[in-house]
Order: structure tokens, then C-alpha cells, then sequence
């Protein structure tokens, strides 16, 4: 595992833009981890004398119409709306891609197995035709609000994602020799899905998985910006967007746009790590990479050879 | 040649032909769905017998159905394909009719395919070592350290250079011949009876093919298993072959012991066969290879009738009987070529 880190660094310093998407999201998780400490002030705690104060010493980002210190809550937020997406994003990637190994595993061929993959696939194209908003209302409303049914909404929504992904590269995957070799040297069914096409399969599902906790987090905050997700004065930044909103015509601005800076870089850093991911989870590209480095660096590898 | 020589030396027991053979295909048929009209036949009824310490060569062009064959031993032809007839006895078992789980312990164990382009043959994100070990580990049921003992000693026997360093090392990593090797290593690890080697050695240029070919003989020889030499290259069956036997449109037309064949081919597809790889200009002339694109498929009748220069009416009226011309030299034609 320690290669596993060095060539993290390596992979980092070979493309500068993957270093600021580790350490956006680094950050990002740091703060939340550390929020208690850090904030100032309470961040559901309002005081009332001093609301829409602009950035100062005392208020480092200003309060909001309430009265509540905007930097607490900003740096307190990311624990609601992370745990979220990333709890909403996993369940997600799991339930669709277990479903989706399936689907393009057995799809094809003949009786029950193609049925069933068919109405799984069509059931998964009418999830799709609802645009994700509106349908990830229509569950919280149905549901009851609460976290919980955030997380739900995420991982319903997102889930035909995956399952895409998962089947088409399955498809893929499946016709490759080294699966019908596995047959041939008697492997079942389960161990070869397992083993041989589940983990050459999972190089774009981890991509997708971080861009997708990206995604989370805007939907979270869509969410409690409509009014249905997490509700004030619980720190979030959907929340805090929609309390500030209103004034920012009369030029108080930071209630709501420091919290829209933060949500923005966030998800910028997670679709960064995404694009990472694919590179070091996929040896060849790894490879390439590694090798373009080595080129402009002047030094050709020796590459192995049969002697 | 160095290699040929090893060859002959590692086989220099001859078959025992009294046996009850080690594996015994009758009448295997195999067919392919071909979108709504009847379903083509790819495999028309093949009869082979491969004896305990026997190697038998398998020779056809391409789309002949030599893999399918290899892979329908197995009881996995390739892609849509469906066994539709016939028996594959093996250890006095008639194998295709096995439960799949019985049969899955069988694969791999016992009945071992060497498979073509090996490189696309080997999971790309595992070691090598660790898939060579996991067949052992699935098979024997050994613990992962013995496993990875008995992959890195198979590594050392399939004379892979540096095998401690290959054995952590990723198939791209590899070399068309290394990976060849690494294959041979998956199937022999676990001690097959018999050893089912696919075109092991295309793609390989002709000394790294000698190698491998002395290698999996040798292997083979020193195991004391049986080995179906499939290939679309009749010159290399002259090697070691004890017997071979030409496969055309899913037919087996000839089976003869390799001198047989080689000085006395029977059938006129297999006299072409040699003569496209022939020296001597007066067989080339008289027996030159015709359009090898019209192949059509005839219900009744031989299936060669159509290019063969000495066809007669009756070849495409009837099929042909698998008659004995000589001891152990069948061949599926009306009029076989007498010699002599």
C-alpha cells in the first residue's frame, strides 16, 4: 500500500490540477472534521442585535438576517451536506452496479435471465426521464423530510447511473478472453463476476462515484434551498443560500455567496479527484501517464523484455 | 534444430495403444444460432480418442472449428454456441453430462485449455503470480503461501526468465512469448490428464514457437498427460504428433498416424493442405490450392465437394463414410487417393 501512496504523489505532481482536487477536498474535510474547534461561535446560536453585519474581525464572513456568524456555519456545513452526498452517493453506486453486473452479465442469450435484464433496463430509462430534480422533490415529499430521505433521494436518483455504467462495461468485459478463459479453467459464475469482471469494471464507477459526491452536495443544497431538504437553522449551505438570498439586491451579499463560493469549490474538487481516480485505478493509463512523464523528463524507462 | 530435437527426445515412449483411450468424444455436435433461420451447425458430429501419454494433432484452416472444438470438451463452446449431441467420455465419465459445479472442478484440474493470444488471456489488473497461484488455491485447495510456492516453481519450469520478478509483475508488462509461457504455467499447474493446446503458438515468431512447443511437450511428457494439438500450421504436427487429424468445416476428414498422413494422405483436402506447404513444384502444380472462398455448405454430401478438383456427383449427393484405408488411417471421402 505504500507504493499505492507514492504513486498518488507521483500521479500529483504529474498533473498539478489533480493536487488541487486532493487538496480542495482534503480541506474540505478537514475543516468539517475540525469545525467544532475552529468556529467561532455556535452555529445555530443567533444574535440578534447584530444581523447582516459585513465581514469584520468579530464575524470573519458577516452574519446572516438572523444574526448567526456565517463563517461557523459555513465550515460546519460541509459535515451535513458531505455525510449526505457521500453516504446518498455510495448506496447508490452500490445498489446500481451489483445490479448492473448482473444485467450485462447474463443480458444476453436466452429465456427468463434477458426478460428480466429488459424490464430492469427499461425500469431504469423511465427513473431517467424524470428530470433528477424534480423527481428527488417528489420523494422527499412522499417520503417525509428528513435527512435519511435526502440520502434515499440521492442514491434513487443516481442509482440508473451506475447501473449504466456498470452493465455497459460489463458488456464490454464480458467477451473478454481472460472471463471466457476464467470459464475454461472452471470458475464459477459468482467468482468470476467477482473477481475478474467486477474489477476491471471499476475504474470509470470510481470516477463517476466522486463526481458524483460532487453532484450530492449540489443536490443536497438544491434540495434545502427549495425548502426540502435540511432545514434551518441546521448549518447547511442549500439553506444558508436560500436565507440569504433576498439580500443580496440590497447589497448584502455575503449571507449567501459565501456559502455558493464554498459548495462551487467543493464539487470542483471532487470532480478533480474523480478525474484522478480514473488513472490510478486503470494500470495502463496509470502507465501512459507515468511514461509521458519519464519522456519529458528526459529519461526513457527500460521496459521488460524477454531475454 | 536444437528445439525439435528435445522434442522427440522428451517423447521417446510411444504411445500405449492398448488402453481404453483417456478421453473419448463421440459424435459431438455443436451449433451456433444464426438469427431465426435454422441454427447453423459448426461441429458436425466429431469422433476423437485421445489415449493416456497420446498426442494428437488437430489440424484446420481458419473457421474450421478448432476452437469451438477445444472449448466444447470443455463443455463451453465459445460465445452462443450450444452443445446440441454427443458424449465426451473422460476418467470413465461421460463429462457433458455433468452437473455445471461438477464439471467447474473438473476444468482447469483436469482438462486444461493452453489458450491463444495470451495477453488478452490474463485479468490486466492482477499480478501474474497471483493468477497462476489463485488457479491452484481454486483447484487444490492449498493456502495462498503454498500456492504462490507452486506458481513460482511452475514459473521456473515453463523457463521464464527471472521468475521472482515475474511473478509480481502485470501482464502489459509482459512479452508476447513471456505471457505464452505464463498461460502454459495457469494450465499445467495443477497436473491435467489432459491438456487441450489452442494455437498456443500463433503470433510467435518461429523461434520463440520452437521453444514453447519443446516446452509444452516436454511438460506434457514429464506429467504423464495426454495432449490435443490444435494448430492451422501442419508442418509443426510433423514434429511430435503421434497422430493427427484434419479438421475441416467442422468435420473431422482425416485421422492417420503421422507418418501416414504426412507420406500417404488419403483425402484431397488434406493432400492439398501438404501441397501448399510443399517444396516440390510437380505437387504443387498438380494439386494447387482452388478459391478457398467458396465454401458453401451442403445438407447432404461432402463437404469439401465443392472445392475439390476430383469431385464426382455422388460427392454431393451423400456423405461420405469415415472409412479405414490403412491401419489407423480413416478418411471421410468417396474417392481417396491412392498412393504407391
Amino acid at each position: 500500500m505504500n507504493s499505492k501512496l507514492g504513486l498518488l504523489i507521483r500521479l500529483a505532481l504529474i498533473r498539478p490540477r489533480f493536487t488541487i482536487g486532493y487538496l480542495i477536498v482534503a480541506s474540505v474535510l478537514l475543516v468539517a472534521i475540525l469545525a467544532p474547534i475552529i468556529a467561532p461561535y455556535s452555529p445555530t446560536e443567533a444574535d440578534s442585535q447584530n444581523f447582516l453585519q459585513p465581514p469584520s474581525a468579530a464575524h470573519l464572513f458577516g452574519t446572516d438576517n438572523v444574526g448567526m456568524d456565517i463563517f461557523s456555519r459555513a465550515i460546519y456545513a460541509p459535515r451535513i451536506d458531505l455525510t449526505i452526498a457521500i453516504l446518498g452517493t455510495l448506496l447508490s453506486s452500490v445498489i446500481g452496479s451489483s445490479i448492473g453486473a448482473v444485467v450485462g452479465f447474463y443480458g444476453s442469450g436466452r429465456g427468463i435471465r434477458v426478460w428480466l435484464s429488459f424490464a430492469i433496463m427499461r425500469a431504469a430509462d423511465v427513473l431517467q426521464a424524470f428530470p433528477i430534480f424534480v423527481f428527488a422533490i417528489a420523494l422527499v415529499a412522499s417520503l417525509g423530510q428528513s435527512i435519511q430521505t435526502v440520502v434515499l433521494a440521492i442514491a434513487f436518483v443516481n442509482a440508473p447511473i451506475y447501473l449504466r455504467l456498470m452493465r455497459s462495461q460489463v458488456l464490454s468485459i464480458r467477451s473478454m478472453r481472460y472471463v471466457e478463459a476464467s470459464q475454461v479453467n472452471g470458475l464459477s459464475d459468482t467468482r468470476t463476476i467477482i473477481r475478474h469482471v467486477i474489477p476491471n469494471a471499476m475504474a470509470p464507477v470510481l470516477a463517476q462515484l466522486s463526481i458524483n459526491i460532487g453532484w450530492g452536495i449540489v443536490l443536497t443544497a438544491a434540495l434545502s434551498f427549495v425548502g426540502a431538504g435540511v432545514r434551518a437553522p441546521t448549518p447547511e449551505w442549500g439553506s444558508m443560500i436560500a436565507m440569504g438570498f433576498q439580500n443580496v439586491v440590497t447589497g448584502q451579499w455575503w449571507p449567501s455567496m459565501i456559502p455558493g463560493a464554498m459548495l462551487a469549490i467543493t464539487v470542483f474538487g471532487f470532480s478533480l479527484v474523480g478525474a484522478s481516480i480514473e488513472f490510478l485505478v486503470d494500470p495502463s493509463k496509470r502507465r501512459e501517464l507515468l511514461s509521458q512523464a519519464r519522456e519529458r523528463r528526459g529519461h526513457a524507462g527500460v521496459p521488460m523484455e524477454d531475454a | 534444430m536444437d528445439a525439435v530435437e528435445t522434442m522427440n527426445k522428451a517423447r521417446s515412449a510411444p504411445a500405449d495403444t492398448g488402453k481404453t483411450p483417456l478421453i473419448d468424444i463421440r459424435n459431438l455436435r455443436v451449433t451456433f444460432p444464426s438469427g431465426g433461420a435454422a441454427p447453423k451447425t459448426v461441429l458436425k458430429g466429431i469422433d476423437l480418442a485421445v489415449k493416456s501419454g497420446e498426442i494428437v494433432g488437430l489440424v484446420g484452416e481458419s473457421g474450421a472449428g478448432k476452437t469451438t472444438l477445444a472449448r466444447s470438451i470443455l463443455g463451453v463452446p465459445p460465445g452462443p454456441g450450444r452443445i446440441a449431441g454427443g458424449e465426451v467420455h473422460f476418467e470413465g465419465r461421460q463429462i457433458l453430462s455433468l452437473s455445471e459445479a461438477e464439471f467447474r472442478r473438473l476444468r482447469g484440474r483436469r482438462l486444461s485449455v493452453v489458450v491463444p493470444n495470451p495477453r488478452a488471456e490474463l485479468n490486466p489488473l492482477l499480478r501474474t503470480g497471483d493468477q497462476i497461484a489463485s488457479m491452484a488455491k481454486i483447484h487444490l485447495g492449498v493456502n495462498g503461501k503454498e500456492a504462490r510456492r507452486l506458481a513460482l516453481q511452475m514459473l521456473r519450469d515453463v523457463q521464464i526468465p527471472d521468475p521472482e520478478r515475474r511473478m509480481d509483475a502485470y501482464p502489459h508488462e509482459l512479452s508476447g512469448g513471456m505471457a505464452q509461457r505464463v498461460v502454459i504455467a495457469m494450465a499445467l499447474i495443477c497436473n491435467p490428464a489432459f491438456v487441450i493446446s489452442d494455437d498456443a503458438t500463433s503470433g510467435l515468431d518461429v523461434t520463440v514457437q520452437a521453444q514453447i512447443l519443446a516446452l509444452l511437450t516436454k511438460l506434457v511428457a514429464e506429467q504423464g498427460s495426454a495432449m490435443l494439438f490444435i494448430t492451422r500450421d501442419v508442418g509443426i504436427t510433423a514434429h511430435f504428433c503421434d497422430r493427427i487429424a484434419v479438421l475441416f468445416s467442422g468435420e473431422i476428414v482425416e485421422l492417420a498416424p503421422r507418418e501416414a498422413l504426412f507420406l500417404e494422405p488419403a483425402h484431397p483436402y488434406t493432400l492439398m493442405l501438404l501441397a501448399s506447404f510443399s517444396h516440390s513444384p510437380r505437387l504443387r502444380d498438380s494439386w494447387s490450392v482452388p478459391d478457398t472462398s467458396r465454401r458453401r455448405e451442403l445438407a447432404a454430401g461432402c463437404q469439401y465437394a465443392d472445392r475439390c478438383p476430383i469431385a464426382q456427383p455422388v460427392c454431393r449427393e451423400r456423405r461420405p463414410p469415415f472409412a479405414e484405408n490403412g491401419p489407423g488411417h480413416f478418411a471421410r471421402c468417396h474417392f481417396p487417393v491412392r498412393h504407391g
